[in-house]
């Protein structure tokens, strides 16, 4: 149903600190209003379009600059949340450490996507099929969440893995802003792949989709970490298939074929409009087999 | 033949820079006028019921609403004249599909529309959804359209093929399916009526056939033609959604306006669009057909069943040009062939870019290459062997007389895309990535042809103004497809070539010309133009005596070219004489209806002059096919098609690179899907899936010129015929490749994994 732009309350704050105020005190309004932040607005906004959601506040966080950037300190990376994927396709430093993730971020949308789509809102939309999602768990990321408690703020950081709870839902709770997502700098050895299959070339959500980063030394599997896009309700870890490879030989053809059989039993997929289950199965195999390849060869 | 100034030159197009710098107004950016309300659909929850209620008290109390309107407060009648007549308005008594219009909701503020269409509440009896055509078609079906569920059956009975197969070395059969296509136009219908003050009604929007809309319009106020005036507004894309749509809405618009007195606009979201309008027709169709050891074609049998929705709309049209289309551009001495459209509880299907033609010009080139396969010969080799060339008979038996560049369009695009050395790399490509090449041969009759023979005619207008600018009407549409530069180049060729900056067409109204029929098949250049040059050789004539007197010499020896009259080295430019003529009160306006040269058609043996001229063209694609995937990639893609003379080359090109887009999204991607209750699933861009410029291969436009001396300077039209193969050509490629046959439309990469028997085929 049709919800009117006029219905809603619109802040524009310009720190962290005043982000938190503000929704702090719609969440302990009794009337409760739904405060929702707006990034890029590229799930947002079509999802309220469709009446989806019906968020009676929104705090826009695009005009906080300290919320955005890209830095590395020591062996940390670190993205700020509100940083739109063309900048982290255009990045350096992370071209240079993390090339899976600029793969990733630079296959999702199109130009206009890239240019306002934000990767706090790709992972705080929490959709299964997020294309940043699976090169950050390979990566070994973890979430900064800032709250405010007592009118102070507290910060947290958490392991990527235990932010998402279900198709669309994570931890956060109301009032709760991602502030950025960190990751150590991978072996400089190790190689990532990433490889999305849509409905098209542009502008399409991943049907299904694989992250992976291995450190092979002379064919074999020093170790391996492999995440699925949209087979599951939230992006997941392939774990039985990496630890049956780890240790294995990637040039051996059995033993591909084995982790192909494995792989199609760790993922849970459906059908949807836009692929089927079994097709979503078979090309985790598919894909797998094609990062084994890739990250052998360099 | 005198040398041409301005056709055949790629001249800008007069409406480009309006449309790129965002200043041309499509409907809903016409500015408000005052008083203006607003109008919202009450659509049908079920594609079946009978309505036994409809409470609007609480949505008419909601603030800003000011009127409801239902079927019985029609004056006129609840009827949106077209072929059959049997398409209603608004629904009274009985729902035939999911978001069937049942009634409107008027409001001050569109933000009072979704409140209020939430309030009302239709009280509607369900009953048993028939949602396949075969499930209609069986004896004891219920009738979901007064008139039967099948609303035709088309034939062609050509020699006798029980003898035609005895004599066959070779017989293959096959069966084919096809699916929706959605237009997928820039902007949504948009439509504002208004009321004049002498009780009539003036209506705009975005349309193909304003005079579509006039009629319905008074058909459903109940009054006279001459009461309503119907203005096109900048139309961004169409392709047959925009031919019989717009009446329905129109006549709902207009109903609305006539009851509050008051400027009524009812525009679409895209999914209020997707789920009201018309889309291409799913179709099934079981092909036989047999040939000599040489690959002589010696017979085929076709039978085609068209899923038509609950109303027969277009369906009787789109299914006779299917018929005429069925069996190629092939010399075959025996033919029969059924078409069937059959009502189900969905949209009606319409008009969409093909009319039919693309489901049918799938199936038989499937199975001709299907034969060329058993015969071991080169597909391009078996078609080249059958093709009509001048002279010869089609499957209707028509004689074609002249302009059969088909032969042309096959060598040339044979030769342009090395066919023999590509098919034969494909042949030998190994691996996961098989490599693929297919061609598409086909025609398409120009203009509306024997069925449409009633309305096919087209008036136009010129006039010369006193300074030598020049102002022509038309009752043809621009739709984004380049007429209005085709027009403008027609006219200032036949005004002695001046300069097309000296030329514009006024907006298309259907009080400026009489009724010209419908902007649909590929018929403005040649009906149109046809008129224009008429029209502007009576103000030549005159012109030209006058340049006669002042060149002291005979108005015939008078030379015209260039926009100049020359007498040897003398020479007046065309404005002077205007402004002479002008001055000595010489007519410099003029006025032709150009008619439709005869067709005939005789129903019982699909047997006639069914159009009176065809287009023709030669599709090839090159793909490679992603075997662990299933994907598809078009690598290259070339079209060669005879237009009879190119107006405006590069429009011709734009127009089959545009063409060939569409037809990609129809052979791989684009996939409308209906629920068991009836819905639309996925009536968004987020879901239904159309190319994007990352899809698009290389694509190879060929022009070659036969001219079809009726025509415009050899012009014939072929708007169309772009998308026309491109479905088949992919699909026999894509079977090329992988070694085994396509049978459906699209072809998306499960079903090819499905081909590889990962899996069965999954249901659609
Ligand atoms: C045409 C199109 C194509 C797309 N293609 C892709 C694709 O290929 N791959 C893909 O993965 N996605 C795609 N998307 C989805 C979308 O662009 C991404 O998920 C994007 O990353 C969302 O970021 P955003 O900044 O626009 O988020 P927003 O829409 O602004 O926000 C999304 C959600 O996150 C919340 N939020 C945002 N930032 C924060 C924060 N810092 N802290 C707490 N909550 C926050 C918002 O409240 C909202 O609930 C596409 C979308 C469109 C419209």
């Amino acid at each position: 149903m049709h919800h009117s732009i006029r219905d809603i309350d619109y802040y524009k704050p310009t720190s962290i600190d005043e982000a938190l105020q503000i929704t702090h005190q719609f969440c302990t309004d009794p009337q409760q209003k739904d405060v929702k932040f707006l990034a890029g607005g590229t799930d947002l906004i079509p999802n309220i379009k469709d009446g989806n959601v019906r968020p009676g506040v929104i705090v826009e966080i695009t005009d906080i600059g300290e919320l955005r950037g890209i830095t590395q300190e020591n062996d940390q990376i670190l993205i700020k949340a509100g940083t739109p994927f063309d900048e982290i396709v255009d990045s350096p430093i992370l071209q240079k450490t993390a090339p899976v993730l600029v793969n990733a971020c630079g296959q999702i949308g199109g130009v206009q996507i890239r240019n306002r789509a934000t990767i706090g809102g790709n992972l705080v939309n929490a959709s299964p099929s997020g294309d940043s999602i699976p090169p950050l768990f390979v990566l070994k990321s973890r979430l900064h969440i800032a709250s405010l408690s007592d009118g102070k703020r507290v910060d947290k950081i958490v392991p990527i893995e235990e932010f998402f709870i279900g198709a669309g839902k994570t931890i956060l709770r109301g009032g709760e802003l991602l502030t950025a997502v960190s990751f150590p700098v991978p072996d400089p050895q190790s190689k990532g792949f990433f490889m999305k299959l849509g409905q098209r070339r542009a502008m399409t959500i991943s049907k299904v989709s694989i992250a992976l980063l291995a450190k092979i030394s002379d064919s074999q599997i020093d170790w391996i970490r492999i995440a699925l896009g949209a087979v599951a309700p939230t992006v997941i870890r392939a774990r039985n298939t990496e630890s049956f490879l780890s240790g294995k030989n990637v040039d051996d053809s059995d033993t591909i074929q084995q982790a192909m059989e494995i792989i199609k039993s760790e993922v849970s997929p459906i059908d949807d409009i836009r692929s089927y289950a079994w097709y979503r199965r078979e090309m985790c195999a598919v894909l797998l087999k094609r990062g084994l390849l890739s990250v052998k060869s360099g | 033949m005198k040398e041409l100034d301005i056709v055949g030159k790629s001249i800008d197009r007069p409406d480009a820079r309006a449309k790129v710098s965002g200043r041309a107004l499509y409907c809903d950016d016409l500015p408000s006028v005052s008083g203006l309300l607003y109008a919202g659909i009450i659509k049908s929850p079920v594609p079946a019921g009978r309505i036994k209620g409809i409470h609007i008290e609480d949505a008419l109390s909601v603030d800003g609403v000011v009127d409801i309107v239902l079927a019985h407060h029609i004056p006129g009648k609840n009827l949106v004249p077209l072929i059959f007549d049997d398409w209603i308005v608004l629904a009274d008594k009985e729902v035939r599909y999911a978001g069937e219009p049942i009634g409107v909701v008027v409001a001050e503020h569109p933000r009072a529309l979704d409140i209020a269409l939430n309030k009302v509440k239709v009280d509607i009896e369900p009953l048993p959804a028939l949602l396949s055509p075969f499930d209609a078609m069986k004896p004891d079906a219920r009738k979901i359209n007064p008139r039967g569920n099948i609303f035709n059956h088309h034939k062609i009975r050509r020699g006798d093929v029980e003898s035609g197969f005895a004599e066959a070395d070779i017989v293959v059969e096959g069966e084919y399916q096809t699916g929706y296509q959605e237009h997928a136009y820039l902007e949504p219908l948009s439509l504002m009526a208004k009321p004049t003050p002498d009780q009539g009604m003036q209506v705009w929007g975005g349309m193909q056939c304003p005079f579509y809309v006039q009629s319905a319009v008074a058909t459903v106020l109940g009054i006279a033609l001459n009461k309503v005036e119907v203005i096109q507004t900048t139309t961004g894309g169409a392709f047959g959604g925009k031919e019989d749509v717009p009446s329905r809405f129109a006549g709902i618009v207009a109903l609305a306006a006539w009851r509050s007195g008051r400027a009524v606009r009812l525009t679409f979201s895209r999914e209020e669009d997707i789920v009201s309008t018309s889309k291409r027709h799913p179709s099934f169709s079981r092909y036989r057909i047999g040939a000599r050891r040489d690959g002589r074609l010696v017979a085929c049998t076709a039978e085609v069943i068209m899923d038509a929705g609950a109303y027969a709309t277009l369906s009787p049209s789109v299914s006779w040009r299917a018929t005429v289309h069925c069996c190629g551009p092939y010399r075959i001495p025996n033919v029969r062939v059924d078409v069937y459209a059959v009502a189900t509880n969905k949209v009606p299907a319409g008009a969409f870019r093909g009319f039919g033609t693309p489901q049918v010009i799938f199936a038989m080139e499937r199975v001709m290459d299907e034969l060329a396969n058993q015969l071991k010969m080169d597909p391009l080799e078996l078609r080249r062997r059958n093709i009509l060339r001048r002279g010869d008979t089609t499957v209707t038996g028509q004689r074609l007389p002249w302009s059969v560049g088909l032969g042309r369009t096959l060598q040339e695009c044979a030769k342009k895309s090395n066919w023999k050395k590509r098919r034969k790399a494909a042949e030998q490509s190994t691996g996961t990535k098989k490599r693929g090449i297919g061609c598409a041969t086909f025609l398409y009759g120009v203009g509306l042809g024997a069925a449409g023979r009633k309305i096919d005619r087209a008036e136009a207008s010129v006039q010369v103004e006193g300074d030598g600018s020049v102002r022509f009407s038309v009752g043809t549409t621009e739709m984004g497809q380049g007429m209005e530069s085709v027009l403008t180049q027609i006219v200032a060729e036949a005004l002695g070539g001046i300069s097309p900056g000296l030329v514009t067409m006024t907006e298309v109204s259907t009080s400026r010309v009489q009724d010209s029929g419908p902007t649909v098949a590929s018929r403005a250049t040649y009906m149109s133009g046809n008129a224009l040059r008429i029209a502007c050789s009576q103000i030549l004539n005159r012109m030209r005596a006058v340049a006669g007197e002042r060149l002291h010499i005979p108005a015939s020896r008078v030379v015209v070219t260039g926009g100049r009259f020359k007498a040897g080295t003398e020479e007046i430019d065309f404005r002077e004489i205007a402004c002479e003529c002008f001055e000595r009160h010489v007519p410099l306006s003029a006025r032709a209806l150009y008619d439709s040269p005869p067709t005939s058609w005789d129903a019982e043996t699909g047997q006639g002059k069914a159009y009176v001229v065809y287009s023709y063209a030669t599709h090839i694609a090159e793909v490679e096919v992603d075997t662990e995937t299933g994907i598809v990639s078009v690598l290259r893609f070339w079209a060669a098609h005879d237009v009879g003379k190119a107006v405006n080359p590069q429009l011709v090109e734009g127009q089959i690179e545009g063409g060939v887009v569409q037809g990609i999204g129809y052979a791989l991607m684009e996939s409308l899907l209906t629920a068991n209750d009836g819905h639309i699933l996925n009536p968004d861009f987020e879901t239904y899936i159309i190319p994007t410029s990352k899809d698009i291969p290389e694509i190879y436009p060929i022009i070659v010129e036969s001219p079809y001396p009726e025509g415009p300077f050899g012009a014939k039209g072929f708007g169309e015929t772009p998308l026309m193969g491109c479905g088949a050509a992919i699909a026999n490629a894509v079977s090329n490749a992988i070694g085994r046959p396509i049978t459906r439309l699209p072809i998306l990469p499960e079903d090819i994994l499905a081909l590889f028997k990962i899996c069965s085929a999954p249901n659609r």
